[in-house]
């Protein structure tokens, strides 16, 4: 009969195995999420309707095509990551809250902090992978920004007039300006709705006017000179 | 808030009345929704000004809110009180531009611009 420090041992020695376990089950789902962070949101799924649907049915090992080599590394971030909900809010206004706020926070800590969201909510893939995956582009030069707005249209993506074309048709500028070559962008949609909100904002800088309002009597070259700003400072753009 | 209530208001309470503005501004800027921030802006005009009328200038107790933990409260106690402290309001508009956090990144960025360019002329 083994004696009560005999039995204690073993238990202790199960604990460390089912800890040993427990670790390398740990890592090797950090390891998938880390891939998984690197997400292609065209990467095959299983279909709907199946037990598994929506999940994705091949981890590409570095090879994808959109991942590009800036795989995440996992950096200790100070600020404290989005709530993300793990069900799909039922409102589009709901789900693009969550995936902006995603977006920002991937954007600002550029860390593997990202696989927590992504472990959460698949939804949000679903909802806004192409939209979140855009937001993380760093500034491109004016000609590659005009260019991509000559190429069919692109997922996450929106085609942004430097002149605001609404006001500027208002304004009696003609069509052929307006939709111009050099007026024309393609650009992360979640930027677009940025720079197109801080145009319609109330801002003490212009007379506690909007900026759209003030730019009303402006000419077409100050229009342009604010648009290109406004593109260097939402970090699209190249300074 | 209708102006009389702010008129009965201590320096404190409209400090903390700009705060709850700002946090909801910062809210309605995560929605998109303009329209909200709108009215949330003209009520914080509206806090700022109360704050200006005082004697001395009430706004100096906005500067506190520079250090405040909310983005958004930091751009706009950054913004009111510009013509009362300059430096460190400007050095928190520098910070918020460098963060490249949006959307008050781009707002700060502007901001700057607009100073420079003596569009933006804080009084």
């Amino acid at each position: 009969m083994k004696s009560i420090s005999s039995e204690t041992e073993l238990l202790l020695a199960f604990r460390s195995e089912l800890s040993a376990f427990r670790l390398a089950l740990i890592s090797a789902n950090l390891r998938f999420l880390l891939q998984k962070a690197n997400f292609d949101p065209n990467q095959p799924r299983v279909p709907r309707g199946n037990p598994d649907g929506g999940q994705w049915t091949k981890i590409d090992d570095g090879a994808s095509s959109t991942a590009g080599s800036d795989r995440p590394t996992l950096v200790a971030s100070s600020e404290k990551p989005p709530d993300v909900p793990e069900k799909k809010p039922p409102s589009t206004r709901e789900r693009n809250k969550v995936a902006v706020r995603v977006a920002r926070y991937w954007q600002s800590t550029a860390s593997g902090r990202m696989i927590l969201t992504l472990a959460r909510a698949g939804w949000l893939i679903d909802h806004a992978g192409h939209t979140i995956r855009s937001y993380l582009d760093g500034p491109k030069t004016l000609l590659e920004l005009q260019e991509a707005a000559t190429k069919p249209a692109k997922k996450g993506y929106s085609d942004h007039h430097v002149v605001e074309q609404a006001s500027a048709r208002r304004d009696g500028f003609p069509e052929t300006q307006i939709n111009a070559p050099e007026n024309l962008v393609r650009i992360p949609t979640f930027k677009h709705w940025e720079i197109t909100a801080w145009y319609m904002t109330k801002n003490e800088d212009y007379d506690w006017k909007s900026p759209r309002e003030y730019l009303r009597t402006k000419s077409w070259a100050e229009r342009y000179q604010v648009g290109l700003k406004a593109l260097v400072r939402a970090g699209v753009l190249k300074r | 808030m209708i102006k009389s209530n702010l008129v009965s208001m201590t320096p404190a309470e409209l400090v903390e009345r700009f705060v709850e503005i700002g946090i909801a501004q910062a809210d309605a800027l995560e929605e998109f929704d303009t329209g909200r921030f709108n009215r949330l802006f003209d009520a914080m005009r509206a806090v700022s000004d109360e704050l200006k009328h005082r004697e001395p200038d009430g706004r100096q107790a906005l500067v506190a809110l520079l250090g405040h933990p909310n983005a958004q409260v930091r751009i706009k106690a950054a913004k009111h009180t510009l013509a009362i402290a300059p430096d460190a309001a400007r050095q928190a508009l520098e910070e918020l531009s460098a963060s490249g956090r949006q959307p008050q990144a781009l707002e700060a960025g502007m901001s700057l611009w607009n100073l420079q360019e003596g569009v933006f002329r804080p009084e």
